[in-house]
Order: structure tokens, then sequence, then C-alpha cells
């Protein structure tokens, strides 16, 4: 316990314990790659995702060929033709004479990355009329690769503005009730009961009802954000509760009452700044439940429509096993998500590892 | 010492215990000298800290402030709006704790939490606050004012964290400081510099103190007046010379024999 030793902050054991967990940091970068790829998704991608071309329905991958007649060659794909088989399904015969090289920073579709700048260059893309699907086209020949990027940004961003805004309510609404006790925390907690009672799923669906149906996408999307973060605020207002409970009852609060603070001043300055840790790896964990509940709104048709991609809504697609078994890339979207809840939980849990305070690294040696 | 900057009359605390009152503190009267320190002395359960706390209106729920007048500057803080006492908490009264280590939030660095108290009650600059908590930290006798702004509680010793205590009781210029043992938890040594800085913030700052303590050793060092109090009532009241020579009352010779 040397002054000198003793000199890392909380921050920086937390920091330390967390890089032990090769798992967690394995999340990070997963999750800040496709964070990265969701922010830039106009650029990576090689269409828009309305760039639909019915003559291409759920054509397979295009694979990117590097050798021609055994000589290394820039990088081409070669063209499809599209037959129909006696029971009328689609056969896509890839097409020897039609040779497109790929071309990087390829002129194509007009897009205002994130909203404002203009551009039409995209990292990769072949000519027209050579079609560019790495990761296979949708029932509309949209590519999946590029609805991934753009759903991503719903789904990604989804759970961010919700956790925020249900942790926003959740920490005033809990703080509130722990610190005043009483008849305050009484009707707060009832109402939490309330909320907490119905059944997540029901509860959304009722409220998405309530959404007026001429919303467009921006509109959509908010609406669901403010839904789903309405169903999840309940439950950490009365964790929070139970922990201001106890932390009101510290001398620090009574001191600080002393000096004249005012409630709020000791609510948002001196109890809540406690819950912090716990806040954090709460909010990691809870990311997953927005992710979901919005992939399973959009799943139905409730949530984010068609033509705006999102993960939810581009696996409506994929519920039906016979398109599965033809086109099994659709369920790609399943597997992103998929991804991303886990890497959430990864982060959550190994936070939740370094910052408890029960379980420090000195306790377990 | 004939003026009064506080005067308590009849103040009568009581606790519901399942519906039963217990009395607490018991028809108080006390008045608490200008510019001078009353020592408020009795054992553990006596209702010395339940009256500190009466004045600044700061009990728990579960205690009722059942009847009283508290005069301060000639208004009755029993009757005043919480806008009012919030006004005066740390401004004009302010209080110093026995424990500063639970005391102060060990989220935040002490300059931090001493500069709070000017935010709230001061309409300083940022850099002008920044120079106060050094200076107030040098008044107490901290060494490196300057770098003690930014220590934790827990990196403090627990003399420094007393000092630093101190210093934030008083930030803003205070008339009246409660001291709720404010050397208890130290040790010999240091309970004796703790007192030293009191007599000179005292006489520096013309501070009145109200000194709650068991211990009757820093009573004789310390305080003006003596008040010995015994199960909610004051039973013996007078200058501090007096009351550790001659003691009346058996409970006060009791206190002195075990203190």
């Amino acid at each position: 316990m040397s002054a000198d030793k003793k000199h890392l902050s909380e921050f920086q054991i937390a920091l330390r314990n967390f890089k032990k967990n090769r798992l967690a940091c394995l999340g990070v970068v997963i999750l800040g790659l496709l964070y990265v790829a969701v922010i830039f998704a106009e650029f990576l991608s090689p269409y828009s995702y309305k760039n639909e071309n019915r003559n291409y329905s759920y054509c397979p991958p295009t694979v990117i060929q590097f050798f021609d007649e055994n000589r290394l060659v820039w990088p081409y794909v070669y063209g499809r033709q599209l037959e129909f088989n006696a029971y009328h399904g689609r056969i896509y015969t890839i097409d020897k004479t039609q040779k497109y090289p790929l071309r990087f920073f390829a002129p194509g579709d007009t897009y205002q990355w994130l909203g404002f700048l203009p551009g039409r260059r995209h990292l990769i893309g072949v000519s027209e009329p050579g079609r560019f699907y790495l990761l296979g086209a949708d029932s509309r020949g949209r590519d999946v690769f590029s609805r991934l990027l753009y759903g991503g940004r719903i789904s990604l961003s989804i759970g961010l503005i919700g956790v925020c805004i249900s942790f926003t309510i959740g920490l005033i609404v809990g703080g509130v009730a722990g610190y005043y006790g009483g008849r305050v925390d009484d009707i707060l907690m009832r109402i939490c009961e309330m909320f907490m009672m119905v059944p997540g799923f029901y509860l959304l669906l009722a409220l998405r009802s309530a959404v007026p149906d001429n919303f467009n996408s921006v509109q959509v999307y908010f609406a669901i954000v403010v839904i789903l973060s309405f169903i999840g605020w309940a439950g950490l207002a009365r964790i929070i509760r139970g922990m201001c409970l106890s932390l009101r009852e510290r001398e620090y609060v009574l001191a600080a009452r002393t000096f004249g603070l005012s409630d709020r001043k000791i609510i948002t300055g001196h109890i809540l700044p406690h819950t912090v840790s716990y806040s954090i790896f709460a909010v990691m964990l809870s990311i997953p439940g927005y992710i979901l509940g919005e992939s399973a709104l959009s799943l139905i048709g409730l949530g984010i429509q068609d033509p705006f991609a999102s993960w939810g809504n581009m696996l409506s697609d994929a519920m039906s096993i016979v398109r599965i078994k033809f086109a099994p890339w659709i369920l790609l979207p399943g597997f992103f998500i998929f991804v991303t809840v886990i890497c959430f939980n990864v982060i959550g849990d190994a936070l939740r590892d370094c910052l408890d305070p029960l379980l420090k690294s000195e306790v377990k040696g | 010492m004939s003026h009064a900057v506080m005067r308590l009359r009849n103040l009568t605390v009581v606790v519901n215990v399942l519906g039963r009152e217990r009395v607490l503190v018991d028809g108080l009267n006390l008045d608490i000298p200008q510019e001078g320190i009353l020592a408020l002395v009795g054992g553990s359960g006596s209702g010395k800290t339940t009256t500190g706390l009466s004045i600044l209106r700061l009990l728990s729920p579960a205690l009722e402030i059942q009847r009283g007048v508290i005069f301060y500057k000639s208004k009755d803080l029993l009757n005043a709006t919480e806008a009012h006492m919030r006004q005066l908490r740390g401004k004009e009264i302010s209080m110093v704790f026995q424990e500063p280590l639970s005391a102060f939030n060990p989220v935040f660095s002490i300059g931090y939490q001493i500069e709070e108290v000017l935010r709230f009650h001061t309409d300083l600059g940022r850099s002008r606050r920044k120079a106060r908590v050094e200076e107030l930290l040098d008044v107490v006798g901290m060494p490196d004012p300057r770098g003690m702004r930014d220590k934790y509680p827990h990196q403090l010793s627990g003399g420094m964290r007393q000092r630093a205590m101190i210093a934030q009781a008083i930030a803003v210029d205070p008339k009246l400081i409660i001291a709720d043992e404010p050397t208890s938890n130290l040790d010999v040594t240091l309970q004796a510099r703790i007192m030293e800085l009191f007599r000179k913030l005292k006489k520096e700052l013309k501070l009145s103190i109200l000194l709650i303590t068991h211990d009757l050793g820093m009573v004789g060092h310390l305080a003006d007046e003596v008040a010995v109090m015994h199960q909610g009532r004051i039973v013996e009241h007078g200058p501090t010379q007096q009351i550790l020579d001659r003691p009346q009352h058996a409970y006060t010779r009791e206190l002195m024999e075990t203190g």
C-alpha cells in the first residue's frame, strides 16, 4: 500500500481489469468496427439502400475473381444470366463472357453523407450493367451488404438513444423517489410497477398502434425510440431508488444539507454519482433489449418501413423456409443482431466485474 | 458577552417509536454567546447532536420538533421558510462533523466540495473561487494548499481531513459554527492543534461556536461557557472555570471522573 502504487485512480484500475478480459476487448473491437462501418455506410456500401433491380431478385453473392486464365489480374466479377427452371425457380448462371472489373471510389448512387455532405463515390463498385452483390441480393434485387450497413445505422443507434432517454428518466425518478422516500416514493414506485406489470411486448404493440400511421421514416424512428425507452425506464428507476434510499443516509448528504445545498443539487451532485458504476454496466446490458425490441417491431412490419432498412425489417424477408433454403444470405441481418447483442452483453458483464465494488481485484486476490 | 447570537427557548424534540413518543430534548433553554464558545457537554444519547441539528432544522424525518423557538437575528428559525433556511445553512450557520471521512463525499476532491459551498452561496467567478479555496486551506493550516485542493478525502490524514472540513465550514464567513465532536476521532496531539485552530478562527473571524462534545479536557481549553446536558435537559450551565472547578450537579461530577 505504498503511496506511489496507490495512485492509480479508480478508473485506471477498472480499465486495467477490463483489459484482462480478452473476450470483452474483442467485443469492443467488433462493436467499434460495426459502428465505424455504419457511420460511413453511404461510402462503404456499393449501392443505395433503395437501389433495386428486379432482374436480380435473390441473386446469390457475387464471387470476386482474381485469376484470368491462371494469371493474376485486377479483380473482376462475372455477369449473371437469369433463367427459370421447370418449377419456375430462379436459376442464376455465371456468364463468363461478361467481365466487370472492380472499381474503387466508383461513382454510383448519389447520397448525402449523414444527411448533409453530398457525394456519389463509393468505396467499391462495378460499372453498369454489372451488379456487385457482395452478400447476395434480397427479393427486390437490392444489395444485402449495402442494406446491412444502412440498417445497422438504425439498429445500432436506436439502442444508444433509447438508453439515453430511459436512463435519464430512470435516474431522475429513482433519485427523487429514493431521496425523498415516503409518499413521493410510494407514488413513483407504483407508477413504475404499472409499467413493469404489463408484458413488455404487448405494451410495445399497444403503444406502437397509438402512433399515427402517416408518420415519415424519421418520425417513426423517433416514435420507436420513445416507445422503447418508455418501457425500459421503470426497472432502472427501481434499482436506482433502492441505492438512493441507502445513499441518502450517508453523512456527506447531511453535510451537504448543512451547507444549504438544494435537494436537486444533492440528488444530482452527491447521490447519483455513486450510482455511476452500476449505471454504466446496466446501460451496456440493456442496450440489446432496445436492439431486439426494434428488430421485433420491424420484423412484424410495425417498425421501420420498407424501403428504409433496419436489421429487423430485412429479416422479414426471411420468414419463409423456402426463401431461406434458396437464399440463406437473407438471414445475415439476424447474424449481425446476434453478434451485436453478444458484444454488448460480454462488455456489460466485463464492466460489471471490474466496476462492482464487491468484486474488487483486491478481494479476488 | 452579554449578547447572544442565538437563543433557544423551550426546545422540545420527540421521536415517535411505534406510536409512542419519546422525548429526546426536553424544554431546552440555551443562549449561544456572541463571539464565544459554548460547550454542550453530555454523554451519548443526551440529545446534544439532536439539539445541534434542530438549529439547522435538519433532523431526520422520524424526529419532530414539538415546540420551542430558536431565535437567530430576532427571527424564529422554526417558523422560517425552507428557502430561508437554505440561505442560512452554510452561509450564516454551518456545521463541522465528527468524522470528516464520511462527511466528505468520497467521489469528489475536497477542493471541489469546498468550492461547491462557494458556488452555492456566492457569485464568485471560477478562478476567484479556486483562489478562495486555496486561501481557506491556508487559513486552516494545511501545507501546500494548491496541491491539497485536488486531493480526495481518502488521500488525506485524519487531521488534514478535519482541517479541510473546517475550511469548508468557514468558506462563506458564517456567524455560527456547530462543531459536533470535532476532535473525537483524532489523537491527542492533533486534538490540541485543532483546538488551537478553533481558537484562532474564533478570534480572527469573530465566530460563535457551539461545541458539542463529551470531552471535558477539550472544554477546559476551549470553551467560554459550558452547558451540561443529561437526558435531554440542561442540568448545569455557567462559565467554564466555575463548572469545572465547582461542579454542582451529580452528573457533571460523574462526567468529570470518567472523562
